[in-house]
């Protein structure tokens, strides 16, 4: 916490000041993969405007600590995403952007990864397909709130997702 | 369109023994051995009173049942008759002879062919894969293949803590992902360095409208040779659409083409109601037209806006972006959703206009010619724009011909090739407008027809409005047609509705059995359905003749031999969206 006494002098912690910077400061790596793209998009451009956030989109995954993951991850374009992933810099987190990227969507094929979580760990999933830019701001929000959390020691407290019993044996 | 039929092209048939016709209602074609295929395409190619130069679509449909198992379709359009011509043949010994000598156009749809399927092409230049990798082992499309792969990876969730239970009930194990290697492999089958440097663009990278992968060889600048390896965004929208009603796959013809989804809708729904004979209401056509007119100004902002961005004018995507919104706006208001409405449905449209619609979207014809003005002000005299465009990529009538090009691409080369006009679906017969054509056929006046072309639409949108205040008390969608799904209302209402509902929604749309080809105008070019239906729920096989994907195809061609900064020129003046060029 910063305590500003009468003198104009604020106290904090290196660490305060750090969190303060990087969740006020997120720079997504800017790579379009499908439809959600265009939503992507359009949360950056006119209207929603992400650069109040301090949100600006990178040409390089080096100058960026957010991979937002917009749209349909194929088999084929995966090893690619978790390379740039790889190639990012800590600290550095993940928004899993529509349905597709959460979970395959609505493609169960042969073609489609189901879950961009199966290759890179992800932070944030924001539901929608594709989600509209203000769910985008929200996973946005969100994420900031999580950044926070981290620094403060605290677990970020997730909505509990009560498990339900397997209603068939999964026979591997 | 018209299809050609045994008396176009009796004058020949005495050369051909295996030619047979088949006079189907719906799409007559001509049969003939695989031997005699491609004297018989040279001959109505290059016959001066058939000319059919132009290349539509190659696709292959799988009976295993059936000996030879795989039959290859051609289309192909004549130039002079104004008609279409459908050929079919067997596939001996799951071989085909390829068509690249006299269609350059027939290259990447004989890859893919042979991806999907494992057709060998004689002939073929260099027969990769399309959209798998180079060690994927199996053929997707295939009958015996599953939709959903063969999963023999293990690969769990990543967000799993170790001794905790898992989030929820999912397959640990997962269909085969590429290494590193076996891309590196599949860029070596493309291209092999001849030139000093061989420079990869893509496929994640954001010049390049979303995940295509450019090889280019390089000496200094000069691009000596390029391939382009697509399938990053390959979902397997042709398999889903086997495993699926009618319906259900209307929204995956928007995830198709996310840009102009309901131009998309509307080409797929065309063709599924000419298939079972189902007549829309006449407000449902006028808001078709209208929407798709729309939809045609919306995608044509993307394009301007990205297309500016990517020669470093910043302003203009923004401006257009403020634009998008609005129309954005108004199809939210009547479809419910932003992007990928799925607003059209079979018989009609999903909801009737909301009220005050009209009006919205007579505030916007209003305001947006001083808009489009407004981005003529900035780019179309603008030196640094004049530098870019002028001059590069220039495209010949005869490769529109050879590619088998549409769109405002072929447009742009002087060729007046525009499915509103020479195949009109709903109302654009009845609308006034006119096909802007360039003359030189390089970028910037790619640039200019899509221009004319959002004037032209907001017109056609005008009209609409004008019609559609008239057809106020209509209904929206004819429910009393058998395979037409009833509204809400209805299906709570009355108990006839309600297992009229359930009926089309468990077993689908009982098609009868038939084939058929339609196609719509896309902003991107011709967007065609060849559907072949068994008289089931579901249909036997869909292709989806993507106008991007063919439009692409010219791209390493035109590259050639011009440097590095011209390909984002290039592939901004062609507008592909990956989408609809993987599927
Ligand atoms: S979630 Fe929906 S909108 Fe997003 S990429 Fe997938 S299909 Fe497209």
């Amino acid at each position: 916490m910063a305590i500003m006494n009468n003198n104009g002098i604020i106290l904090t912690t290196a660490e305060e000041v750090l969190s303060w910077g990087r969740r006020n400061s997120l720079w997504p790596v800017s790579i379009g993969l499908a439809c959600c793209a265009i939503e992507m998009m359009h949360t950056a451009a006119s209207r929603f405007d992400t650069d109040r956030l301090g949100i600006i989109f990178r040409g390089s995954p080096r100058q960026s600590d957010v991979l937002i993951v917009a749209g349909t991850v194929v088999n084929k374009v995966a090893p690619m995403l978790k390379l740039i992933y790889d190639q990012m810099p800590d600290p550095k987190w993940v928004i899993s952007m529509g349905g597709c990227a959460s979970a395959g969507g609505p493609f169960p094929t042969y073609s489609t990864l189901q879950g961009v979580d199966r290759i890179i760990p992800v932070d944030v999933y924001v539901p929608g397909c594709p989600p509209t830019p203000q769910a985008l701001l929200w996973g946005i929000l969100e994420l900031q709130k999580k950044i926070k959390a981290k620094r403060e020691g605290k677990e970020f407290k997730e909505i509990p997702i009560k498990k339900a019993e397997p209603s068939f044996p999964i026979n591997k | 369109m018209l299809w050609t039929k045994q008396d176009d092209i009796a004058f020949i048939g005495d050369n051909f023994e295996s030619l047979k016709f088949v006079d189907n209602e719906k799409l007559p074609y001509f049969e003939i051995n695989q031997n005699e295929l491609l004297p018989f395409l040279k001959e109505i190619k290059e016959n001066p009173n058939l000319q059919f130069k132009m290349f539509i679509d190659f696709t292959v449909a799988d009976y295993p049942l059936h000996k030879p198992r795989f039959q290859g379709v051609y289309f192909l359009y004549s130039l002079i008759l104004k008609k279409r011509i459908c050929i079919k043949t067997w596939a001996e010994n799951e071989r085909l002879p390829s068509l690249t000598g006299l269609w350059k156009g027939a290259k990447w749809a004989e890859r893919e062919a042979y991806d999907m399927f494992g057709i060998q092409f004689e002939g073929h230049e260099n027969l990769v894969r399309m959209f798998m990798w180079e060690s994927y082992q199996y053929y997707p499309l295939r009958k015996d293949f599953p939709i959903e792969g063969i999963k023999d990876t293990y690969l769990p969730s990543l967000n799993e803590k170790p001794g905790s239970m898992p989030s929820h009930d999912y397959e640990e194990y997962h269909t085969a992902i590429p290494t590193m290697e076996d891309l590196e492999e599949t860029e070596k089958k493309r291209i092999q360095k001849k030139a000093q440097i061989v420079l990869n663009w893509g496929p994640l990278h954001p010049g390049t409208h979303g995940t295509i992968w450019f090889l280019f060889d390089l000496e200094g600048e000069k691009v000596q040779n390029c391939d382009i390896i697509l399938g990053q965004l390959h979902r397997g929208v042709e398999k889903i659409a086997e495993n699926v009603t009618y319906t259900q796959f209307i929204p995956y013809t928007d995830r198709m083409d996310y840009i102009s989804a309901i131009c998309s809708n509307v080409a797929y729904v065309n063709a599924v109601e000419k298939l079972l004979n189902v007549e829309p209401t006449e407000k449902a056509k006028w808001i078709r037209t209208m929407l798709c007119e729309l939809q045609r100004i919306n995608s044509h902002l993307l394009w301007l806006g990205t297309y500016a961005l990517d020669l470093g004018a910043l302003t203009i995507f923004l401006y257009t972006f403020r634009e998008r919104e609005k129309i954005m706006d108004i199809i939210e208001g009547i479809a419910g959703i932003r992007l990928n409405s799925s607003y059209i449905r079979i018989g009609g449209v999903r909801l009737d206009l909301p009220e005050g619609a009209l009006d919205v979207i007579n505030h916007f014809i209003k305001d947006f010619p001083t808009k489009l003005e407004e981005y003529e002000t900035i780019l179309t005299k603008n030196r640094v724009w004049l530098k870019r465009n002028v001059g590069v990529g220039i495209i010949e009538e005869e490769d529109v011909y050879n590619y088998g090009l549409t769109g405002a691409v072929a447009r742009a080369s002087g060729v007046a090739y525009d499915i509103r006009m020479i195949q009109p679906t709903d109302k654009y017969d009845e609308v006034d407008f006119e096909i802007p054509l360039g003359t030189v056929g390089d970028s910037y006046d790619r640039y200019l027809v899509r221009m004319e072309e959002m004037r032209q639409s907001l017109n056609i949108v005008k009209q609409c409005v004008e019609k559609l205040e008239k057809l106020k008390d209509d209904k929206h969608i004819a429910t009393d047609n058998p395979y037409v799904l009833p509204t809400l209302d209805e299906t709570f209402i009355s108990i006839e509705s309600m297992v009229k509902d359930f009926n089309l929604r468990i077993y689908g749309e009982q098609a009868p059995e038939g084939e058929i080809y339609l196609s719509g105008e896309n902003p991107r070019g011709e967007l065609g359905f060849y559907i072949i239906s068994k008289g089931e729920g579901r249909p036997y096989r869909t292709r989806i003749r993507s106008g991007a994907f063919y439009n692409l195809q010219i791209f390493p061609e035109l590259i050639k031999g011009r440097t590095i900064a011209d390909a984002v020129v290039l592939l901004g003046s062609l507008d592909p969206v990956v989408g609809e060029t993987d599927r």
